[in-house]
């Protein structure tokens, strides 16, 4: 059985002693996808954990040396059954934000077979059907949404794995050209949801699955079962085409910068900071996805006062203000905001690539792709054991080399508002 | 009263002739204080004012090559991309800092196509 296998008090924990591990409900092997609710604090795998994170079971094989003979098979079982011998815990913490709580291991879908270990995760937020949720006739006129839980937000919200029924989904993140006016980041999802199971149209079954402002991410789970997050936004809107079967379902959803995409009326500022502006805008267009990220510098640059009352986007002001201080906003890949200085200085990690596949510095050897139709035609496919397949660099079926002046300001005009009341 | 940051690239404008409108600019209404728009400018125009070649996008595809992958992973806007044009002589090697991307993520297959903006002058 996976899933919940009820409390462990792991006060007498000992790493690599199978006999102070949790056991499975019912005893016998472990599987991938078993947890037990800590009642103890306690540290596990270098990890800091409280009372009532989760402690998963994970295995990495039993290598040669592990255990005696006849303990166990020398090898890995993906998903299990492992015995004690083979396994270790990874404690997921519940107690954290939202945006900063990983996916547990083993959740999500295999990437598939040309990155083997590899997983994609795809979560949403939502109560699922056993929690306490707002029904028909209970509380006052206006009071919450039916359906929604009266006590949680979306900073405590559990995420929910919706993986299995997806088969396509699409990021796009910042911009083509480097403009410090960033478009808020954008998913969209194909679901295979036949009978409805995830996407219920009706109530109060919607109320139990993710819909429309649904908080959703796509994250990737690596062979270490290390979480990296590629994209938090919220539903922006579902498409339940009747066309013929099996049903599909399109998703979009837009990163969390979107929230900030309203009005502040009469808005006023005196002259302060660059990060105080920015926290305040944030504040007033009520974002609450986390903290923004560190600010290039605190105090930011000074900023002119805007004493003249005036109805203002919220996502324009954090964009004016960025920029007036030699910075931009973008959003991180947990969703949460983030300030980076303007132009971009680069500083991330660096990638190398090369448009040929041999190291051969003229001649017939070197393969230059232009144009290849390497999806529909499996001859051209250079399929490999995950080692690079070039010595110069990541190979790539499509480099644009452009001289063009998209880029180009020789004139470069750049005034203030009047700050004089 | 407003004021103004102005900033001119004497030799680009000569060939190019007066380009103003790239990526946003002008830039007007700021918060910016006085004293800042000329440094603001100016240091723009020492970025910008003489960029032609450049690396514009860049495809991934862990079907062509699979150590793609944890550099997609990893992917995040500030990222370097260097490419180096070759077949042609003398090749070509151009530096872009990550911008934007698309991922697309089907079943054993993830794509992404990366786009940059340089830093590279190359009049």
């Amino acid at each position: 059985m996976i899933g919940d296998q009820g409390p462990y008090d792991p006060t007498g924990f000992i790493e690599g002693d199978p006999s102070t591990y949790p056991v499975p409900l019912g005893g016998g092997y472990y599987y991938a996808g078993q947890y037990w609710t800590l009642t103890a604090a306690a540290v596990i795998g270098g990890d800091p954990l409280e009372v009532g994170d989760l402690l998963y079971v994970v295995s990495f094989g039993r290598a040669f040396g592990d255990g005696t003979f006849g303990d166990g098979f020398i090898g890995w079982n993906t998903n299990g059954p492992w015995d004690g011998i083979e396994v270790g815990f990874r404690g997921v913490s519940v107690s954290l934000p939202a945006w900063e709580v990983p996916a547990p291991p083993y959740s999500g879908c295999p990437l598939g077979e040309s990155m083997p270990g590899w997983r994609i995760v795809i979560d949403a937020q939502y109560l699922p059907e056993s929690a306490e949720v707002r029904r028909f006739g209970e509380l006052d006129f206006g009071d919450e949404l039916f359906g929604d839980d009266i006590n949680l937000d979306v900073s405590t919200m559990p995420w929910n794995d919706i993986t299995e029924q997806n088969f396509g989904v699409s990021i796009t993140v910042g911009n083509t050209d480097g403009n410090p006016r960033v478009r808020v980041s954008e998913a969209q999802f194909d679901f295979i949801d036949e009978t409805a199971d995830l996407f219920a149209m009706s109530q109060p079954e919607s109320w139990f699955g993710p819909r429309v402002g649904t908080i959703v991410r796509v994250g990737v789970l690596a062979p270490s079962l290390e979480y990296h997050p590629l994209f938090v936004g919220r539903i922006e809107s579902v498409n339940d085409v009747h066309d013929q079967p099996p049903r599909l379902v399109q998703v979009d959803a837009f990163g969390m910068s979107f929230d900030t995409v309203q009005t502040l009326p009469d808005w006023t500022r005196p002259a302060e900071t660059a990060d105080v502006r920015l926290t305040a805008i944030g504040v007033a267009s009520g974002y609450v996805w986390g903290p923004v990220y560190p600010y290039p510098s605190v105090p930011g640059p000074s900023l002119l006062a805007l004493p003249e009352p005036e109805n203002v986007v919220a996502r324009e002001a954090l964009d004016v203000a960025a920029i007036s201080a030699r910075w931009y906003v973008n959003t991180a890949k947990d969703g949460r905001l983030r300030v980076r200085p303007w132009p971009e200085p680069g500083g991330g990690q660096v990638i190398t690539v090369t448009d040929c596949n041999d190291a051969g510095d003229t001649g017939q050897n070197r393969v230059v792709f232009g144009d290849i139709n390497y999806l529909e035609d499996g001859d051209q496919v250079i399929y490999g054991d995950g080692a690079p397949t070039s010595n110069l660099g990541l190979l790539s079926p499509s480099v644009g080399l452009f001289g063009d002046m998209n880029e180009l300001l020789n004139l470069v005009v750049i005034n203030n508002k009047d700050d004089t009341p | 009263m407003t004021a103004t940051g102005t900033a001119r690239d004497e030799g680009s404008i000569k060939y190019f002739g007066e380009r103003s409108q790239a990526l946003g600019f002008p830039l007007t209404d700021l918060s910016t204080l006085d004293a800042a728009l000329q440094p603001f400018a100016d240091a723009v125009l020492a970025r910008y004012g003489k960029i032609v070649n450049r690396l514009s996008f860049v495809e991934a595809d862990t079907l062509v090559d699979p150590a793609w992958l944890e550099p997609l992973v990893h992917l995040d806007v500030g990222d370097t991309v260097t490419f180096t044009r070759r077949g042609i002589n003398p090749e070509r090697t151009l530096t872009g800092f990550v911008c934007g991307y698309e991922h697309r993520l089907t079943r054993d297959n993830w794509s992404t196509t990366i786009f940059t903006t340089t830093s590279t002058r190359s009049i």
